[in-house]
């Protein structure tokens, strides 16, 4: 079931960076749906739902201060728990010395 | 001379059965980067308008309560869309679907192919066609149809891309199989050694060998760079796509505190099913990127000696086990002191690498670790923690193995002695066979004795044998199936 590698997507350009913070702006024009060798198939799925054929666009929404707020608190309390991995791995470490010093004693 | 030179070859090579553990150890060692060098300085509260794609195939047990537990998703519900793409299920998939079609108008989206059966990569190729034609999405979430995402998960992936620089980010999948069998335990307890741990090291040193299948979350902009496709060629289109997505210079995240619970096969037909084909993917990405292995460049650390330590470390293992076990039984016939000292220094490696990592896992994620400490511990097989034990407290063992005769009155002498060390030698190598047979057991119907001996024999010799297995299907050229892993949507977030 080996498929040749597919082509790429004609007319996407290579790099592009996008502002995740702005509010949607919807295209000036019905939303083309160009699909490269599973056009027909496609075509039906829009037609009996994408949100884009059943005119369906979402509500406008951007970050909020309370988005913001949250976000730094969560960074916070995952960066402490981050911190914490530096002391299992001691507590690991200390774990493989007491089985060396107890092999040592074993044989002594 | 010529003598020394071979004996010393085969001290090496026998020794050299460790190395896949002291890679594992050094991997470990650098998880403690990961306090320093996780990515978090870099995030923002960006909420990207995020696609959620879900390739499906008869998935009707699971999809419900996958996509109730999207919509419950602590997001945006104007920043999340739903496509199912159903590849030409025969279930009830479409029914499940129009139901909730009707309940989310324009958040739930169902597309139907109507010819199937050629595999994720082409399912998903289907919908990210239709996807990056509405340039609505911003970022692409690509995940199983039997995953369960904590409600913060998808939230704490997105922070990340507000870094212009990070073209993918996955998260930590955790088994989460509602009364799952042992085997389940045992996937529990290597998703922490390959995911929580792995994950966290190979972030670290910047380069993420693969994303998720069940949990990749792609900017737009990676996605129309890597083409717009996903790769089809092999049976690992998540590790080319991680491949790809680096090579093209753009950093992978992964982002331990996002949880996606997913189902894992509960006998062991099922797992080797599925880890033949991860395993046989691999195979194949390690034949593609032949260029790329231990050849630093700029823009990428794919190519770090580290990177390629801890990817070999893995997919030539059972190699490595296999000729570690060849020059102990050589050394046996030609010098059996050194034999005996080369077993001894190989298991007492193992046996402090196995306390290390061991002990580190199950401190990273206590609360699998209280679930599944017992198949941690079991983790090498009754039969390999004995010989551990053997090497590291020889005179305990001695007392045991005495004491043990008085009771059954069976006495080995000299000769079973050396019979038994032979075979302690040969078990290095012949545990993948044995866990061969405990697949087979399985296929045969006697689940619950293939059990048993899995506890015996061991849960990493297992995963060992299925990578041999992929060599061997890879060099017979056997045929690449999809074959699909059986859910049954017995899955839960775990508290």
């Amino acid at each position: 079931m080996t498929s040749p590698p597919d082509p790429p997507v004609p007319g996407y350009p290579q790099r592009r960076v996008l502002d995740l913070t702005a509010p949607y702006e919807p295209p000036p024009v019905a939303v083309p749906v160009a699909v490269p060798d599973v056009a027909s198939d496609v075509a039906s799925d829009v037609a009996s739902g994408s949100p884009a054929a059943s005119g369906a666009l979402p509500v406008r929404s951007a970050v909020t201060d309370e988005d913001r707020r949250r976000t730094e608190d969560d960074i916070a309390a995952d960066r402490r728990a981050e911190r914490r991995l530096v002391a299992w791995e001691l507590l690991a470490l200390l774990a493989v010395v007491a089985i060396v010093l107890a092999r040592q004693l074993w044989l002594a | 001379m010529a003598r020394d030179v071979l004996l010393w070859v085969l001290v090496a090579l026998a020794v050299g059965g460790a190395a896949p553990l002291l890679a594992g150890i050094y991997q470990h060692l650098l998880i403690g980067l990961h306090a320093r060098r996780n990515h978090l300085d870099a995030c923002g509260p960006g909420l990207p308008r995020t696609a959620v794609l879900i390739p499906a195939w008869n998935e009707a047990a699971v999809l419900e309560t996958t996509i109730d537990q999207l919509l419950r998703l602590d997001y945006p519900a104007d920043r999340l869309r739903i496509y199912v793409v159903d590849d030409a299920s025969t279930d009830e998939t479409p029914a499940v679907m129009a139901a909730r079609m009707a309940q989310h108008p324009g958040q739930v989206v169902h597309l139907r192919r109507e010819k199937g059966g050629e595999g994720k990569a082409h399912t998903l190729n289907h919908g990210l066609a239709l996807i990056l034609a509405d340039p609505w999405m911003e970022a692409l979430l690509i995940m199983d149809a039997d995953v369960v995402y904590e409600p913060a998960s998808l939230r704490k992936m997105a922070r990340h891309l507000a870094d212009p620089d990070v073209g993918s980010v996955t998260a930590y999948i955790k088994e989460g199989t509602e009364g799952g069998t042992y085997l389940n335990r045992f996937v529990a307890y290597e998703y922490i050694t390959a995911q929580a741990a792995a994950r966290r090291t190979q972030h670290s040193i910047g380069a993420i060998a693969c994303l998720a299948g069940g949990a990749q979350l792609h900017s737009r902009a990676n996605l129309e760079a890597l083409g717009g496709r996903i790769d089809t060629s092999t049976l690992a289109e998540d590790t080319i796509t991680t491949f790809e997505t680096q090579l093209a210079g753009r950093k992978v995240v992964f982002e331990p505190h996002a949880i996606v619970w997913a189902e894992e096969p509960g006998d062991i037909t099922g797992l080797w099913k599925q880890r033949l084909r991860w395993a046989r993917g691999n195979v194949q990405v390690t034949r593609r990127y032949r260029k790329l292995w231990f050849r630093p460049a700029s823009g990428h650390r794919l190519g770090s000696a580290t990177f390629a330590l801890f990817w070999f470390a893995t997919t030539l293992l059972p190699l490595v086990m296999i000729t570690s076990s060849l020059a102990l039984v050589a050394l046996w016939f030609l010098d059996r002191d050194l034999s005996t000292r080369a077993f001894s220094a190989l298991w007492i490696i193992n046996a402090l690498g196995f306390v290390f990592t061991t002990t580190f896992s199950l401190l990273l994620d206590p609360s699998t670790a209280r679930r599944v400490w017992k198949e941690a511990v079991l983790f090498p097989g009754v039969v390999s923690l004995l010989v551990i034990l053997h090497a590291c407290f020889p005179a305990l063992f001695r007392s045991g193995a005495e004491g043990l005769s008085d009771l059954t009155g069976i006495r080995l002498g000299r000769t079973g002695g050396d019979l038994f060390l032979l075979a302690a030698y040969l078990w290095v190598a012949l545990c993948m066979v044995a866990a061969w047979l405990t697949k087979r057991l399985d296929q045969a119907g006697f689940r619950r004795l293939a059990g048993v001996l899995v506890y015996v024999v061991g849960f990493g010799p297992l995963l060992c044998a299925v990578t041999f297995a992929a060599y061997v299907a890879e060099a017979r050229g056997a045929e690449q199936r999809w074959d699909k892993t059986v859910k049954t949507g017995k899955v839960a977030v775990r508290t």
